[in-house]
């Protein structure tokens, strides 16, 4: 009877997912912990991640992603979830060696590959996907060398995860037609949108949890979690809600969450409030069931961006959860929700319209458990984690045989690429003749005799600098004569490391 | 690993006093390490492995603080060249290749080799043929010499096969051969299905392992990072860990993946952390220690593989 036992249990594909995992203090290890618990239902899972002795779901063990590739080999199947902090520097490393289906929760990653050591050239090579636009300051940042906040908005280095992905999940429109816009068509043909998933909590009632928490059952509460982090426009909120107690709103807020000084003073800047002093409190890192039971008591979750990149929000997955009425700005992702399953907030004039929104919810506490309501609903049959699982899947079995780029060459003959020069040759025909090449490579400046040459150098002062792209090192330079004549460039296109 | 490695590494330890072994079989298992202490491993050639392997592989050091051979081209230079010094002086040298030899290897060096592997390159060698039984099975190793060096060190492994056949237990079968000037043969063999399969004991100061300070006289410190990855090439049937300190909610590993595992104070007053690895699969075995954060201090002090 026993082969018949062993023939009866379907043949399951072993998945082997690189990404953090609890106790890690990130989202994307909440994330990643609930989608592999539903994912392993239909694979035989195994998580690789830095902690080995991480908290997996059920069914899932935790593999050291150094040895990962052993378990992934002979046809498994990869899957990474890519955020942009250094938690997640192994799980690039990953998408290197072991190619599979990447989700990108933050479609720029400049923040990632700053800080896990990315070398200068690396940062350099990832500004090839700048926008002919952008060209101009791109050759500026890599000039000097010098990286602002605002360049994480221009510049996303997604690139290389684009390339060497067999697919690639976001969790939005917004954040699929940003890397269109940045990468074009082409490379991001495999990109599909996967709705952020609904977390399966125990959800306990608003009375519940205001009595865990001791909030008084008919005050109107206000939360927002995460990490205080400058893009959560904190600083608005508290105006807003500045404006709002001078007219007469009676409202609690709590952050549920750790403060960031470094990118917001936020217990220095409710403190300057007088209005708040007596109303706002920061709780620090919570645990899950902490975090949840702050959301679950909620009447509204307030959760703005600004500016955003396209990342989504573990937060507002739990606000849906819990039925609180959520507050998002009109922007980015957020511009997609439902208009009744969300109160969206103007980023022209946010601070009186969201002071506006807070007074009137304030005031009628059953409109905010309307929204949240429907917000509850929209995520019940848009962000199910059953439904997203099978997303997942059907994703991964779809692509798992779809070719990936090859890592760049080493050791072999530098590949030229040839370009007409002429009068009417611009930057961003040289940034495209160019696209598709890292590491050593030369480009051929052609053109029909030496004389030509010679003209074109004395009408156009400073040639390459204008010609070549910011990521493009310049290694040597030679003059051609002959039926090939021109300029044949030595560069260094650099490389993802 | 191959099953006859132990007995392999005891017949070269007693035929060859003073012996130190090169195994650059990896990314396969070894078959001299860890068996024949102080063997120096590594891979023949580093840039065609598979980028992930390579990235293992280059984590790893040597107890003297030196990587894998093969990942360090400036270092292995004068290793390879046969430099006394880089072989601690030692009396006889011998390098295993999984395969044919990439390398010049010194002259006077003896190759163990695959059966009828090419010496392509270097000077000419005479073949020792090996056969060594592991139950079952009849393993065989090819040892190349220098010509003028043949009849002494064939003597010397009969001599050996002949003493282990009198020790390993069990009971063995000795045979030695000259077949030709160039060519001759030692085999060891059980007369019934037994395998010679001693315990191995490697303090922590002879691990190769991927921290970047290597093990104290105490044993290897732990307490900062948390978890370390030891080369242990082989997979043994059962495996000791023995730590220092708080080992409250240490955790084994093997190739990865957590080992149900044992905690049990020893008389020693350390804690052995007891496991059955998974069988080894074609690479090379690693071995994995980690602690919770919150764990106290606590040190590896040894391994033991049990038979």
């Amino acid at each position: 009877m026993r082969p018949e036992r062993e023939s009866s249990v379907p043949h399951r594909e072993r998945l082997t997912a690189f990404t953090p995992l609890p106790p890690e203090r990130n989202g994307i290890a909440d994330y990643a912990a609930f989608l592999l618990g539903a994912l392993a239902e239909h694979y035989d899972c195994g998580a690789a991640c830095e902690d080995w002795l991480a908290d997996a779901p059920p069914g899932v063990a935790v593999v050291d992603p150094a040895l990962a590739h052993r378990r992934a080999a002979g046809g498994g199947r990869v899957l990474h979830q890519l955020g942009n902090n250094p938690g997640h520097g192994f799980v690039l490393r990953a998408v290197r060696h072991a190619p599979g289906v990447s989700t990108l929760h933050d479609p720029g990653l400049l923040h990632l590959r700053q800080t896990t050591g990315a070398p200068r050239g690396a940062l350099l090579a990832g500004l090839r996907d700048a926008p002919p636009a952008f060209a101009r300051y791109a050759r500026q940042v890599a000039a000097e060398d010098r990286w602002s906040r605002g360049d994480h908005l221009l510049f996303d280095m997604a690139g290389e995860v684009l390339a060497r992905s067999r697919a690639v999940a976001v969790h939005s429109r917004f954040a699929r037609n940003r890397l269109r816009a940045l990468h074009g068509e082409e490379a991001t043909g495999h990109v599909e949108v996967i709705p952020h998933l609904l977390p399966p909590l125990a959800v306990p009632s608003r009375g519940e949890a205001r009595a865990r928490l001791g909030i008084p059952p008919d005050a109107f509460l206000v939360c927002t979690a995460g990490f205080a982090t400058a893009a959560k426009r904190l600083d608005w909120l508290i105006a807003a809600m500045d404006l709002a107690a001078g007219r007469g709103a009676a409202f609690l807020w709590i952050h549920a969450g750790a403060e960031r000084s470094e990118e917001f003073p936020l217990a220095a800047a409710i403190a300057e409030r007088l209005a708040l002093r007596n109303r706002a409190r920061i709780t620090g890192y919570l645990s899950e069931g902490a975090l949840t039971d702050h959301v679950a008591a909620a009447d509204a979750l307030v959760n703005l961006r600004f500016p955003s990149a396209g990342e989504s929000s573990g937060s507002l997955a739990r606000g849906f959860a819990a039925g609180a009425g959520c507050v998002v700005s009109d922007t980015g992702a957020y511009a997609e929700l439902p208009r009744n399953a969300v109160l969206h907030v103007p980023l022209a004039g946010a601070v009186p319209a969201l002071a506006e929104a807070l007074a009137a919810l304030a005031a009628d506490p059953a409109r905010a458990a309307a929204i949240g309501e429907e917000g509850r609903r929209f995520a019940a049959a848009e962000m199910a984690l059953p439904a997203v699982a099978l997303r997942y899947r059907a994703l991964i079995e779809a692509s798992c045989d779809r070719p990936v780029a090859s890592p760049p060459r080493t050791g072999a003959a530098a590949p030229t690429v040839a370009v007409a020069l002429g009068p009417d040759l611009t930057a961003a025909a040289v940034a495209r003749a160019l696209r598709g090449a890292e590491g050593s490579c030369r480009l051929l400046l052609a053109t029909t005799d030496l004389e030509t040459l010679a003209d074109l150098s004395l009408e156009r002062p400073a040639l390459l600098d204008s010609l070549l792209p910011p990521w493009a090192a310049l290694r040597a330079v030679r003059v051609l004569d002959g039926p090939r004549a021109g300029l044949l460039l030595d560069l260094d296109a650099g490389r993802g490391s | 690993m191959s099953s006859a490695a132990p007995l392999l590494a005891a017949l070269l330890r007693v035929a060859l006093p003073g012996l130190r072994a090169l195994d650059l079989g990896l990314p396969a298992p070894p078959a001299l390490f860890p068996w024949l202490p102080g063997t120096v491993c590594g891979v023949p050639d580093a840039e065609a492995l598979p980028p992930a392997e390579a990235a293992l592989l280059r984590r790893f050091r040597h107890p003297d603080g030196r990587p894998l051979i093969g990942f360090d081209p400036t270092a292995d230079a004068a290793l390879l060249a046969g430099a006394p010094a880089t072989w601690d002086d030692a009396a006889e040298r011998l390098i295993r290749f999984a395969g044919a030899s990439p390398y010049r290897p010194p002259p006077d060096a003896l190759l163990l080799v695959p059966p009828d592997a090419e010496d392509a390159i270097g000077v000419p060698r005479a073949r020792i043929l090996l056969l060594l039984g592991a139950g079952d099975a009849v393993e065989r190793h090819d040892v190349l010499v220098p010509p003028p060096r043949l009849e002494a060190i064939h003597a010397a492994l009969r001599d050996a096969a002949e003493a282990l056949a009198g020790a390993a237990g069990g009971r063995w079968l000795a045979r030695a051969l000259a077949i030709s000037a160039e060519i001759a043969s030692v085999a060891l063999l059980p007369e019934e299905a037994q395998t010679f399969r001693p315990g191995l004991s490697i303090p922590a100061t002879a691990l190769v392992h991927d921290l970047p300070t290597p093990a104290g006289l105490d044993g290897l410190d732990l307490s900062d990072a948390r978890q370390v990855r030891l080369l242990l090439g082989t997979s043994p049937r059962r495996l000791r860990a023995f730590v220092r300190g708080g080992a409250s909610g240490v955790a084994l590993f093997g190739n990865g993946q957590r080992l149900p595992a044992t905690l049990a104070e020893h008389p020693s007053g350390e804690t052995c952390i007891e496991a059955e690895p998974r069988p080894g699969a074609s690479a090379a075995a690693v071995i994995g220690l980690a602690a919770p954060r919150t764990a106290a201090r606590f040190v590896l002090t040894r391994l033991e593989l049990l038979p």
